[in-house]
């Protein structure tokens, strides 16, 4: 019983990860011409998946660790007001390109790897930042006026009534972040940050589909591992209280 | 200050590449409402259906943006329309998901009153279902051409035109002038749209 | 138990204070209930008491302490709240949301268990069945029955309850309310309830608070408001039909008293002395009790007459038409017209006898409401 719902959880992931390996080396060795062939080696191939991860693993997990504290902040009563604004300024923020934020900030802090971890970071934090603090403010105010009725502090109705019930949203809010996040990373190859988005651009502009098609399914795949593997984490993290 | 005497020099050039990024968007649109909106209400009537759609924009979803375009070179050139069909794609997720569940979430004992009075489903679908699912699916199509706006900005990399080229142009040629004037320009295009579609939005749900 | 002194609130921007120099005594084990239309500061009184508010001038005392010394957590841990939205904590089961402040308290688990087994039971949720669900799983009247569980479970001496049964249909409402009267004659506590329906505030309420506009207009018993409104306002409050109210809501333990002169005897009392007795009765017998008060029968004027002698246990007759002292005086005033007799006496569980209504006290009352 227990083995098979264990098998369950990672057959999906591991299911996932054997897909990237079979397109990888199904692309590596049929790269389709000898252009194609320059990008589509064992080790390239491996460098840019790494890069990409790394862009992603590095840049969401800041986003999380800065997006949730700063969530719980200004979703409490004395803050109200900074929270009003801050949701404001997220919510035109958010409407903004991400190339154009790439791009932005590529103005800003030069070319680079750092620059594009930057700009995924502060693109990340937006939906975060966002999802915390709705999630926080839609717990029904006569939940915290009995909380606070019974005698609960306002850290125990914090971690006992707020959180928990927030969390599905503010996991919903970091799935999406990270998914997008892993599109978001195949742009920053433009500004020379690598990645997968290597792949796509050298396909485009040498006009070889293999290529692409290459980097569009490690990067979807990719996408979706995240999104089943963040999925487990919350049931797994629910299941536990 | 450079900034400004590059704006300056260029008004006729941002004024036509901003009429190039509206003309893709609102021809993609368009076509992404359209279809959207029919598969939307289609899926309504038939469950297992609405749940591998929904499935399928999903997946489309993940797929960046760029790898997207880029796929659809071998199938249509390089060009306008490679745009067009890439930002359709993506739009139809936040239409379609919209509408369907704009139409499922309807009180059922409306739909019962409507029928109950005789109605035919012609007649509930277009007098009583699209009307009140109309906020719903309002907020889909804002979200659709807000994100439409962005891949538009990727778009022009597969030569369909707009501001994304002063971004890659300037990036080419490490112009920071020219990739401030895409980024705000196009920042600005969908911060507009969100709002004036946001206006519209609430124009629609006061009925 | 509970004082409020002089006890004003004026909100932040606002003009108007919420509550005026309000007084308000609440002794223990009594019910006091806030009565009012919407907006008249009611809930603000509540919750000064457990400091959700904290008021602008005076002193509100519990045992005797101002309660502005003692920390906020503290007081709240020692005061049940219910609130009529319930408040119930969604992502938490049944029996964790009773929980809730043993386990702020420290409890040790076993105890805690016990505690809310007993709880349930007494809400009448069966734990077996309910404990695990969550409270979207059951209807209005149990989230109900849990809210006021969850405010009883560290045994609190005070209860604070604003508008509890507000949410519910009028028959469960009337099923919760007679609930907690029976929970409330079991625990004795001291409770503030709050509502703006009057029916609701005669039924529950030991003293009633009519507040208007943040002051108090008049604090009395349900009896006396019925009978003696303070004012316009509280006559329009209680509405047209208060004699009709009275019979309907006022329990008969409530009016006993000197409200007749119907003799009661002892089983042992000579008959002779019964003769001069049954004269002023105003329902021509007299009541017979054994030694320790319970309710034997009535010798009636002609029993007496004709027994010449003995004492009153040998010629008293069985008396069927009689009624707990839980009962209404609508109550009262049925079993009198279905035995064809003016009168019904009132005994208590042991069949002790507690008293007597006579149709001539209920006649008074009706007269003094249309004078
Ligand atoms: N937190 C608050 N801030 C400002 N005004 C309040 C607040 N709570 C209550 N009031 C005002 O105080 C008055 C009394 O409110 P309340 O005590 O809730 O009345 P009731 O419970 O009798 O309906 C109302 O005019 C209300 O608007
Ligand atoms: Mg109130």
């Amino acid at each position: 019983m227990q083995l098979k719902s264990w098998l369950a959880r990672v057959a999906v992931p591991l299911g996932l990860i054997l897909a990237g390996v079979a397109v990888a080396v199904y692309f590596v060795e049929n790269p389709g011409g000898a252009m194609a062939a320059r990008v589509l080696s064992y080790p390239k191939v491996i460098r840019l998946i790494n890069e990409h991860l790394l862009m992603v693993v590095v840049s969401s997990s800041l986003a999380i660790a800065a997006a949730v504290p700063l969530g719980i902040l200004i979703s409490r009563p004395a803050l109200r007001v900074l929270g009003i604004i801050i949701e404001n300024i997220i919510n035109v923020a958010q409407t903004v390109p991400s190339l154009a934020v790439l791009a932005l900030f590529m103005t800003i802090l030069g070319l680079g790897f750092k620059t594009a971890v930057f700009a995924l970071w502060l693109y990340s934090l937006l939906p975060i930042l966002r999802n915390t603090y709705a999630g926080i403010k839609s717990v029904p105010p006569d939940v915290i006026e009995a909380a606070r009725g019974m005698g609960m502090t306002p850290l125990r109705i914090l971690t006992r009534i707020e959180l928990p019930l927030a969390y599905p949203i503010v996991m919903a809010g970091i799935r999406t972040a990270v998914v997008v996040n892993v599109g978001t990373a195949t742009l920053a190859s433009f500004i020379g940050a690598g990645g997968l988005g290597m792949m796509i651009i050298s396909g485009i502009s040498v006009s070889r589909p293999t290529l692409v098609l290459c980097g569009a399914l490690l990067s979807a795949i990719m996408a979706i591992l995240f999104d089943n593997v963040l999925g487990q984490v919350e049931n797994y993290l629910l299941d536990r209280g | 200050m450079d900034f400004w005497s590059f704006v300056n020099s260029r008004w006729d050039k941002i004024f036509a590449l901003t009429i190039e990024h509206g003309v893709l968007i609102l021809t993609a649109m368009a076509a992404a409402i359209v279809v959207g909106v029919v598969v939307g209400v289609l899926i309504t009537y038939y469950n297992p259906a609405a749940h591998a759609v929904l499935y399928i924009c999903q997946i489309l979803m993940t797929v960046p943006s760029l790898a997207m375009l880029g796929l659809l070179i071998p199938l249509l050139g390089i060009g306008f329309w490679t745009g067009v069909v890439g930002l359709i794609l993506y739009s139809l997720l936040p239409i379609v998901r919209n509408t369907y569940t704009g139409i499922r979430e309807i009180d059922p004992a409306i739909l019962e009153a409507a029928r109950g009075m005789g109605m035919n489903e012609r007649t509930i679908l277009l007098k009583i279902k699209l009307p009140l699912a109309l906020p719903v699916i309002m907020a889909g199509i804002r979200t659709a051409t807000v994100m439409v706006v962005g891949i538009g900005a990727i778009a022009s990399y597969v030569g369909a035109g707009g501001l994304g080229e002063f971004i890659f142009r300037g990036i080419s040629r490490y112009n920071k002038d020219m990739i401030l004037t895409g980024a705000i320009c196009v920042s600005v295009l969908a911060i507009a749209a969100d709002l004036i579609l946001k206006l519209v939005e609430k124009k629609a749900s006061f009925r | 138990m509970i004082k409020l002194e002089n006890v004003t609130k004026v909100f932040a921007n606002q003009e108007t204070p919420a509550v005026k120099n309000l007084n308000l005594h609440i002794k223990k084990g009594e019910v006091c209930v806030l009565v009012g239309p919407s907006g008249c500061g009611k809930t603000t009184t509540m919750k000064m008491i457990n400091r959700l508010v904290e008021p602008t001038e005076g002193t509100v005392y519990i045992d005797g302490k101002d309660t502005s010394t003692v920390n906020p957590i503290e007081l709240r841990l020692n005061i049940g709240y219910v609130i009529q939205e319930i408040g119930l904590f969604p992502h938490l089961t049944i029996a964790e949301n009773v929980a809730t402040v043993p386990r702020e308290k420290k409890w040790p688990a076993e105890r805690i268990r016990q505690r809310v087994e007993e709880l349930l039971n007494l809400v009448g949720l069966d734990p077996q069945v309910y404990g695990n669900r969550k409270p979207a799983d059951l209807s209005g009247g149990q989230r109900q029955r849990v809210g006021v569980a969850r405010a009883m479970a560290a045994d609190p001496p005070i209860l604070l309850m604003d508008e509890p049964f507000g949410a519910v249909d009028p028959i469960t409402r009337a099923k919760l309310q007679n609930e907690f009267l029976r929970i409330q004659e079991q625990m004795q506590k001291t409770i503030v309830f709050v509502t703006h329906d009057i029916d609701e505030a005669i039924k529950m309420g030991d003293k009633i608070a009519v507040m208007r506009k943040g002051e108090l207009v008049q604090y009395s018993t349900p009896e006396e408001l019925l009978s003696a409104p303070a004012n316009d306002f509280v006559a329009k409050l209680v509405g047209k039909n208060r004699s009709i109210k009275r019979l309907h809501l006022i329990r008969v333990d409530r009016v006993l008293g000197s409200n007749h002169n119907v003799p009661v005897v002892k089983k042992n009392t000579p008959v002779r002395k019964l003769e001069e007795l049954v004269d002023g009765s105003e329902i021509g017998a007299v009541l017979v009790v054994d030694e320790r008060d319970r309710l034997l029968g009535l010798a009636s004027a002609v029993d007496i007459r004709e027994a010449g002698g003995g004492v009153a246990g040998d010629i008293y007759q069985p008396l069927p038409n009689t009624i707990g002292v839980g009962a209404t005086l609508s109550d009262a005033l049925s079993v009198m017209l279905n035995y064809g007799e003016g009168y019904v006496a009132v005994v208590d569980k042991a069949n002790q006898l507690t008293g007597i209504i006579t149709l001539g006290f209920l006649l008074g009352l009706v007269k003094e409401d249309a004078a």
